[in-house]
């Protein structure tokens, strides 16, 4: 009976692994990575871009995971995307060589490296983004991450909302500093679904 | 200090014109007042962009460039005997680095457009190069031309592309204007040196199709920005350089203003 057990257990065990872990694909129509920055130390301007890919694979067992997040930067969107009169918009100034250099730099990506738990709650993400050609470590908080069934659809999927700043200078983003602000908050919402 | 430095009309005139000048009071009377015009423009560079070599942007490498003009004005000076080939020689090289400045954006491009693209900019900035070292028979008209070229250069690439490209632009005119400061003072032409007006003309030629391919100001606003220097030409030879100047200038604003204004009414 014993030796029965362990051959079951030994067959079963990877597809129990492999069920833990699974990969989902992130939802580009309910997920955005927001930003915002303090502008001449009066105001914050919010801004976010309209389209993010990528990937999520996640073991709540083993308590692991990754995080692969492509955005490209000319979908940058402040509310000021083109004006009447000619103008630049400021828009258009996001997408220049001065911030983004979204012509030169069309991606902005986000690799993670580690998943941090706090029990069993998922805590923060670390990982690499590359931003104008320039890849630095940051630290993601996760504020919050829920997985289970879509309340209609029942497609198991995942969402997660997490926060981190970064220094554009970092990356080589010098315009404006310190009128517009060296620090950049971002906020990143998430939607992903099973594979 | 640092908000004062981090202000866009001290990084891109009030520094780079008090170090250009600087560094051109002992060139005052040598063939090598191209050198006042690179230190200005090197105080801009660092300030607006730095030198990390980590992501090398075509900004960065513009600001790369610019400093390297100071190795074919030396092969121009030197040279001499044989101006013509020298020049010739630098002013494709230039052309090659409009190439390599713009390498990241050409690569994304399919193979014809790429090639389209890569030989119209390299083609302007050895037409620019060439119309410099041509018109640098007469310091005071090039380097005259090759001021009114970059700051026009800076005005339309604010207008329609990059802060940052238009004050390396705006940075390096100024400085072209403080390297005329002395003459103007002294009233005497400095001595001829055929490179005078090359790192200026280098800098806004490679500002101008940087501003169109990786931004997005029209190509036409160039074809005026193109006869700068044939127009500044035709003011006379006059012996005052103070007048000399003046004309040079107001010629050459002519064709700048027309393509600051391309810019301005650019369709939206």
């Amino acid at each position: 009976m014993n030796r029965l057990a362990c051959i079951l257990l030994t067959l079963l065990a990877p597809a129990a692994a492999s069920a833990a872990s699974a990969s989902y694909n992130i939802d580009p129509l309910h997920s955005f990575p927001n930003f915002s920055v303090n502008h001449l130390g009066m105001t914050t301007v919010h801004g976010r871009f309209e389209r993010m890919t990528g990937k999520i694979v996640y073991d709540s067992a083993a308590k692991t995971g990754s995080m692969e997040v492509h955005v490209p930067t000319s979908t940058v969107s402040t509310g000021d995307a083109k004006r009447a009169d000619g103008v630049r918009s400021r828009d258009e100034h996001l997408r220049s060589a001065d911030f983004f250099n979204a012509s030169e730099f069309p991606d902005m990506t986000f690799k993670s490296t580690k998943m941090n738990f706090a029990g069993d709650k998922l805590e923060s993400i670390e990982g690499n983004l590359t931003l104008v050609g320039v890849t630095k470590p940051v630290k993601l908080n996760v504020t919050s991450f829920n997985c289970g069934p879509h309340p209609y659809t029942k497609k198991a999927m995942c969402g997660a909302y997490v926060e981190g700043t970064i220094k554009r200078t970092d990356f080589g983003m010098k315009y404006g500093v310190p009128g517009i602000s060296d620090d950049v908050k971002l906020a990143i919402g998430v939607e992903a679904y099973q594979e | 200090m640092e908000t004062w430095l981090s202000h866009p009309a001290v990084q891109a005139v009030g520094l780079p014109f008090i170090v250009a000048l600087i560094v051109a009071l002992p060139l005052a009377r040598t063939r090598w007042l191209a050198i006042a015009q690179v230190a200005g423009f090197a105080v801009c560079a660092t300030l607006v962009a730095g030198w990390s070599l980590e992501a090398l942007t075509s900004t960065r490498k513009l600001a790369i460039i610019g400093i390297a003009t100071l190795a074919l004005c030396a092969l121009v000076e030197v040279g001499s005997s044989n101006w013509r080939a020298a020049a010739a020689t630098s002013a494709v090289a230039l052309g090659f680095a409009a190439a390599w400045m713009l390498w990241r954006l050409l690569a994304q491009k399919e193979i014809g457009p790429a090639l389209l693209a890569a030989l119209l900019a390299a083609g302007y900035v050895v037409l620019q190069a060439g119309l410099s070292l041509h018109a640098g028979a007469d310091p005071v008209r090039s380097t005259a031309a090759g001021a009114v070229l970059a700051l026009a250069t800076g005005a339309v690439a604010i207008l329609g592309a990059s802060a940052v490209l238009g004050s390396m632009a705006i940075a390096v005119g100024v400085s072209a204007v403080a390297t005329l400061v002395l003459p103007w003072l002294r009233n005497e032409a400095p001595p001829r040196g055929r490179s005078i007006a090359l790192p200026v003309s280098a800098v806004a030629a490679l500002g101008d199709v940087a501003a169109v391919l990786v931004a997005e100001l029209p190509g036409y606003c160039l074809v005026p920005l193109a006869l700068v220097f044939p127009v500044s030409h035709l003011a006379p030879a006059l012996r005052p350089v103070r007048t000399r100047a003046a004309v040079a200038f107001a010629l050459a604003l002519i064709p700048a203003a027309a393509a600051i204004a391309l810019a301005w009414f650019r369709p939206a």
